[in-house]
């Protein structure tokens, strides 16, 4: 895997892998199946559809065996002191056996799901990453840890 | 009695005349087009876009840029399962807002599957991210981003770039004034009839004229001239300087 588009915006910075395709959402797009106002990150293999909730509804309905897909979710502050988030750092080495159809927030035939809460620089987020078969557990879950490998969290800068 | 042969002798050896001039000058066209000199003639014009020919080498592998509302976004354009049209509008260049207009009354789908569009304005630096976001339907691609326009070493706009998924290698580009025409350009860039099945056919035309049509387009577009080239349309204003 080689990391050739790197993308930053609202803080978070990363590498893109070869192929995929990768957004964030800011703020303003909010939606209902959870997630608060508070910016998003998507990125996946294949094409995502221009209307999708923060933990990929509307987006995981479109995946193939091999699709593998990425949100990264930030929430409020207040949150990275919780021990929901205590955690610190971002997961960078997930394996096949960390994820479950069970993880999942919608439950799609042949789908796992994997989920981490975790906090950086004061900022809280969560992690979720779906495979959608077999085949995406091999090169599928090679590029999802390339892609966390090359996630940067910067601290947010307080108005005074 | 006599004179009517005569006449009609004469009318025959004009008529052949005619014939022998209309067969050289297209031999000549056609040794123009094979030798690319035609291709280097257009190449050369004041207003013509300095255009790689056909399936040249990929200039970037991803659009990177930002949505009119700011996110960042990459999309590739290298091991996707589709080729993607880059589509290269500006919300000031009059000859846009037709295509601006055919976007919003088709809900973005203007093109066939499995073609995937984004389209490319310019970057915030250089252009309305309100005004873009006024322009364009909610379901279409946008990414905002003048690296791309300079990857791509776009002239002008509207200007249009398909790139081809599997290689990333360029299989066409031009400009175009409707969208018809660019779904026109990527059928015969990628010689797929199933694009092809949106243009229109007029079924009077008969067999030969088309057959040679189609050859016609053949060595045009081996000599990278492709539907909407303005080089064309001699006297008509399409594409606007960037």
């Amino acid at each position: 895997m080689t990391g050739i588009g790197r993308l930053e915006s609202h803080g978070i910075s990363l590498l893109v892998p070869r192929g995929w395709e990768a957004r964030f959402n800011g703020p303003a797009a909010r939606h209902d199946d959870g997630g608060d106002a508070h910016p998003y990150l998507h990125a996946a293999n294949f094409a995502l559809p221009a209307h999708r909730a923060p933990f990929g509804a509307g987006v995981v309905g479109e995946m193939g065996p091999a699709s593998a897909f990425v949100a990264l979710l930030e929430y409020g502050p207040e949150g990275a002191a919780t021990p929901l988030f205590g955690s610190r750092g971002v997961p960078v080495r997930l394996q096949g056996g960390d994820f479950s159809a069970s993880t999942l927030q919608r439950s799609v035939r042949g789908q796992s799901g994997c989920q981490r809460f975790f906090h950086v620089h004061g900022r809280a987020f969560c992690l979720y990453v779906v495979l959608g078969g077999r085949v995406a557990h091999q090169r599928g879950l090679e590029d999802v840890n390339a892609l966390l490998w090359s996630l940067r969290v910067h601290a947010l800068s307080v108005a005074p | 009695m006599i004179w009517v042969v005569i006449a009609e002798a004469l009318l025959l050896v004009v008529l052949g005349v005619f014939v022998l001039a209309l067969i050289h000058c297209y031999a000549g066209l056609v040794a123009k087009v094979e030798d690319g000199s035609l291709a280097t003639t257009r190449r050369g014009a004041d207003r013509t876009p300095p255009q790689r020919s056909a399936a040249a080498s990929a200039p970037a592998s991803q659009v990177t840029g930002v949505t009119p509302l700011g996110d960042g976004v990459v999309l590739p354009l290298v091991g996707v399962d589709h080729d993607t049209m880059l589509a290269f509008l500006t919300s000031t260049c009059t000859s846009c807002q037709r295509l601006w207009s055919e976007l919003v009354d088709a809900d973005g789908s203007v093109l066939p599957s499995p073609l995937r569009l984004v389209v490319v304005p310019k970057g915030p630096d250089q252009e309305s991210p309100a005004a873009i976001l006024a322009a364009a339907p909610d379901s279409v691609d946008v990414v905002m981003s003048s690296v791309a326009w300079s990857d791509f070493n776009v002239p002008g706009s509207p200007y249009f770039v398909l790139v081809d998924g599997a290689s990333g290698l360029v299989r066409g580009e031009g400009t175009a004034l409707s969208w018809q025409r660019v779904v026109d350009l990527a059928a015969v860039a990628t010689g797929d009839d199933r694009l092809a099945d949106g243009i229109a056919h007029d079924p009077r035309k008969p067999t030969g004229d088309l057959r040679r049509e189609a050859e016609v387009d053949r060595l045009l577009l081996d000599a990278g001239i492709l539907p909407g080239d303005p080089s064309l349309y001699p006297g008509r204003e399409g594409v606007e300087a960037p």
